[in-house]
């Protein structure tokens, strides 16, 4: 149908394009201009090995390397970070980012899978909003229940745990603040887990405020359910039992865990660490690094659960390493103490972030006899098997190269793109419009079809424009408007040539289109190549300008064809000069001997 | 009729094969200098030492430095050389001072400062120095390795383009085209290496991009002027009477106007860039990027119409196709030299040559057959009795094909 009517097809584009620029633009999609264009801070950072840069990287290194970097940086705050790979190259683009000193320390550490005992296991500390509801709800709750008075749950859990001790000879000597107010009684009650496969050797910790999949816990069978309801043995405080005050109690303490800041990861000194979910550890110094781990992998055992196995080096600065910790977590040295009966857990931190903090059930290991059980989903055991063979290999970063653009930099660069391209494009139409007369009209709309389909998919696809995007979308220009020219040079000579402008624009369209393609597809070999090896500013060159030569291929067909043969079955087309063809001139050239011919 | 009337008209004849021994001596010469200046001068230099001319001026960005661009009206050169001096007398190499689109200064210095963390609190004591808040001084940092990187990523990305690229035309269009256009782009490469190393311009890594850019437009032009080319020589060949020379001219000129119209729109918008864009706005990547691709698409009009068709004429006119119908057309007594088109008609309006008539070339290729030609030559006539006699084509003008994509 639309084969035969051209028009229409005209009108469906125009109706099927705009319709989508006006409801991208409605919707307050843009593209996203870069770094140069904006302000703000890029580095660009490369794999190093003694000092020189090394190609010796594997890409789950580098995605674990950038996945690293992306968390340092959200925790600066920037609007829009980016942190992507090109190569071996790591992108960091933080637009809006005025302090570049702070951005390079802060991407460049290197970072280190450490094992740490822990100390404390501290509950889960909430931070941001979460914290401001805590304390709303603290409020609410402290209003709710009959305190005694100017105690917070807090002090009348401490003091009622002091008596309990006081009284019981068999009560714990040590009360770890955990959320569950009952635990001082009640952490015995966690079932210990039951030996499992011959590699298993490492059991569950009895961390009962650990839920779900949180924490990869070694061996863990079943997580042992303990409401927050449970009611304390101690009958001596009935107040205790309200389901109110457990929850004021357990607000309270994640209040005072809550760390105001990240700590300081300092390798050798008691830290406070959280896990990605937010439970925070206290932590001894480091026992051993990730470079004693040869490698681990995430498999299923007989049980059907999904465990983690890690295989340490041999010798001295492999398992040797690893035995010596697990010996004294699994002895319960002050160094990596019990919690409850349990044995010590030794909690693997990357880049200080706790990823897993398992029990020790054994306390010595064959190196790739070890099974970290818990659990765990396929994709968490997984994730931790990739960590350690990250902190295996840890690769050093090293920023090659680096950016800081301010904001009206920035502006003017892009003002001056704008206004180079608007007198550009202005000066090339009023050539076209000289020259080709009507048909520069159906140029400059198969244009803006083209630059729709352009903003269009830079708006959805959320791309980011730079400077160099700005000069590959400027030097497309030209490309784009060969198509137009291609065809209508054509037409012009079938016109010349004898033929009728209406009966032969079809068939110019056609020979000038295979032109084109061909043409075309070497322009977009180039880009092609220019983007898959190459890096920065000439990806987002070679980017624009293959896409605005595939959207002008499009268009050349949706658009500059039927236009052009609406306006060649119409009136207009009476009067080819209209339409730049000079025919009134010329019989015919074939006949004619032109002026070189007579001259040998 | 005047040339530009001529061109509007598409009626033009240059005598594009006519020009080539001069042009080819032309590029020749331009190549021999590029190479001189790139390769030649250095070697000088280094084996006598007494001349310090890098074969190519190649920016901060390609050895490791920094550039910082300090917004301020007031703060001068001795004052931000008093910042740098601490670092080393590298540290400040150039200044440049910069006016901005809307008027306001800005110092541009650049030097030879890698560690992107020195670099990073250089511009913070610029700031302070400046008296402008942290964040407003630009500071650029390149590592020693990117710049051997950028290198290493353009000769890749360059050899495997050419690759690719022969290989299409090669499939697309023919061997031979393929050839001759790698030839021309090669020369493009060379040329325009050779500008930025005799005139010494500055090579950024964005003269680089650009640089490569250019291959694309080079073989553009190139694979315009083939696919019409081939269109004509499938339509012509059979009429005997061109070699394969004067398609090639028949070709250039028809797409002629094309190429002029194109490089003009092209170059329009890349002018405009290199004027308001580096010289009103001070954007110096602008500029960088506009002159590489300024000379980059001069020279690959040039050459798709210079070195490439020439050389695929000189190609194929060795292929035995070919070289018989110029020997036909020697032995037929006409000048195979002659390459101006006479179109395909059979009126005789060219002095010398003969024309067959319709009923002639209907009566086919038996030597018997009685040719009936006019000529207005003397001893034209003489003819080869045989099927190679056949000069007559049909006589109205096939229709330009419809290409049939494959």
């Amino acid at each position: 149908m639309l084969k035969r009517h051209p028009g229409r097809l005209s009108l469906l584009t125009m109706f099927v394009v705009y319709g989508a620029l006006v409801a991208t633009i409605l919707s307050g999609r843009t593209p996203t201009l870069g770094l140069d264009l904006q302000g703000g801070v890029s580095v660009n950072l490369q794999p190093v090995a003694n000092g020189e840069v090394t190609d010796d990287v594997t890409p789950e290194q580098l995605d674990q390397a950038i996945a690293i970097i992306r968390k340092r940086v959200d925790a600066l705050g920037v609007a829009e970070p980016e942190v992507s790979r090109q190569g071996n190259t790591i992108q960091v683009q933080l637009p809006g980012a005025t302090n570049q000193q702070q951005v390079l320390e802060i991407v460049g550490k290197t970072a280190e899978l450490r094992f740490r005992p822990v100390l404390q296991d501290l509950g889960k500390a909430p931070s941001g909003q979460g914290r401001v509801d805590v304390e709303a709800r603290i409020a609410e709750l402290s209003s709710e229940i009959d305190l005694p008075e100017g105690q917070t749950a807090t002090q009348v859990v401490e003091r009622l745990s002091a008596e309990a001790e006081a009284n019981s000879t068999t009560g714990q000597t040590e009360v770890p603040p955990t959320a569950e107010p009952s635990a001082p009684v009640t952490t015995t009650s966690v079932p210990s887990a039951v030996p499992g496969a011959p590699g298993t050797t490492i059991d569950p910790t009895a961390d009962v405020t650990t839920g779900g999949g949180r924490s990869a816990m070694f061996r863990r069978q079943v997580p042992p359910p303990i409401p927050p309801t449970t009611t304390p043995v101690d009958t001596r405080a009935p107040d205790l039992s309200n389901p109110k005050f457990v929850e004021l109690y357990q607000l309270e303490q994640q209040l005072v865990l809550a760390p105001a800041a990240p700590a300081e990861d300092t390798r050798d000194a008691e830290v406070e660490l959280a896990d990605r979910d937010g439970f925070i550890y206290r932590l001894g110094p480091t026992l051993l690094t990730g470079t004693a781990i040869e490698t681990a992998t995430a498999g299923v055992n007989q049980e059907g659960l999904w465990t983690v196995n890690p295989v340490f080096k041999e010798g001295p600065e492999g398992i040797d390493l690893f035995n010596a910790a697990a010996a004294k977590c699994n002895a319960g040295e002050p160094e990596c103490p019990r919690s409850g009966s349990n044995p010590g857990r030794l909690a693997i931190v990357l880049d200080s972030e706790v990823l897993s903090a398992p029990a020790i059930n054994e306390p010595s290991f064959s190196r790739d006899q070890i099974q970290i059980s818990g659990d765990f989903t396929e994709e968490q055991a997984k994730n931790l098997a990739v960590s350690l063979r990250f902190g295996s290999l840890p690769i050093e970063l090293q920023a090659q190269q680096a950016e800081l653009v301010s904001a009206t930099l920035g502006e003017d660069a892009l003002r001056a793109g704008i206004i180079a391209g608007g007198i550009g494009l202005a000066l090339v139409f009023a050539y076209l419009f000289a020259y080709y007369r009507l048909l520069a009209l159906i140029t400059l709309g198969s244009m803006s079809i083209s630059a729709s389909l352009l903003w269009i998919v830079m708006s959805n696809l959320n791309a980011t424009v730079t400077l160099a995007g700005v000069v590959g979308i400027i030097v497309s220009i030209g490309i784009s408007l060969d198509s137009s020219i291609v065809f209508f040079e054509g037409w012009k000579e079938d016109v010349l040539g004898g033929a009728t402008v209406r009966t032969t624009v079809e068939r110019s369209f056609s020979s000038a289109y295979a032109t084109i393609v061909k043409a075309d597809v070497s322009s977009l070999i180039g880009a092609g190549v220019l983007y898959w090896l190459s890096v920065g500013p000439v990806r987002g060159f070679a980017f624009y300008l293959g896409v605005m030569t595939i959207f002008d291929l499009i268009a050349a067909y949706v658009f500059l064809r039927p236009t052009s043969i609406v306006l060649a079955r119409s009136k207009l087309a009476d009067h080819p000069r209209r339409l730049g063809i000079p025919v009134d001139v010329v019989p015919a050239p074939s006949v004619g001997e032109p002026a070189g011919g007579a001259a040998r | 009729m005047s040339v530009w009337s001529d061109l509007y008209r598409e009626q033009t004849d240059f005598d594009f094969p006519r020009l080539w021994p001069r042009t080819a001596v032309v590029s020749v010469v331009l190549v021999l200098v590029s190479l001189v200046s790139l390769v030649g001068v250095p070697v000088y230099c280094s084996a006598t030492g007494n001349c310090e001319r890098p074969p190519l001026n190649l920016s901060i960005d390609f050895e490791g430095g920094s550039t910082w661009e300090v917004p301020s009206d007031s703060f001068d050169e001795p004052a931000a050389e008093a910042v740098l001096a601490p670092y080393g007398p590298e540290a400040g190499e150039k200044f440049q001072r910069v006016t901005t689109g809307d008027g306001r200064e800005v110092l541009r210095i650049s030097g030879r400062v890698a560690d992107v963390e020195v670099a990073a609190e250089i511009a913070s004591k610029l700031g302070e120095a400046a008296g402008v808040p942290t964040g407003s001084v630009t500071v650029s940092t390149v590592g020693p390795s990117w710049g051997s990187d950028i290198t290493r990523q353009a000769r890749t990305s360059l050899i495997v383009f050419l690759v690719l690229v022969a290989l299409y035309i090669a499939w697309r269009l023919e061997t031979r085209m393929a050839i001759a256009a790698l030839v021309a782009v090669v020369h493009d490469v060379v040329l325009t290496a050779g500008v930025y190393s005799v005139f010494q311009i500055p090579v950024t890594p964005a003269t680089v991009i650009a640089f490569l850019t250019i291959l694309g437009f080079s073989l553009y032009d190139t694979i315009v002027v083939y696919d019409r080319v081939q269109e004509n020589a499938a339509r012509f060949s059979k009429s005997g009477r061109y070699t394969y020379t004067a398609i090639m001219r028949r070709s250039l000129n028809q797409v002629f106007m094309r190429s002029l119209n194109t490089t003009l729109v092209t170059v329009i918008p890349i002018a405009v860039m290199y004027v308001v864009g580096s010289q009103v706005f001070g954007q110096q990547t602008l500029g960088d990027f506009s002159l590489a691709l300024l000379i980059g698409l001069i020279s690959g009009t040039y050459s798709s119409i210079f070195v490439a068709a020439p050389l695929t004429v000189w190609l194929k006119e060795r292929e035995p196709r070919w070289r018989d119908l110029r020997s036909r057309l020697a032995a037929r007594g006409d000048d195979p030299a002659d390459t101006a088109w006479h179109g395909l008609g059979q009126a005789a309006t060219a002095p010398g040559r003969p024309v067959a008539t319709a009923a002639a070339a209907r009566s086919g290729t038996a030597s018997s057959a009685a040719v009936t030609s006019v000529t207005e030559g003397d001893g034209a006539a003489a003819r080869e009795p045989g099927g190679t006699s056949r000069t007559g084509a049909d006589p109205v003008i096939p229709p330009r094909p419809r290409k049939r994509r494959r």
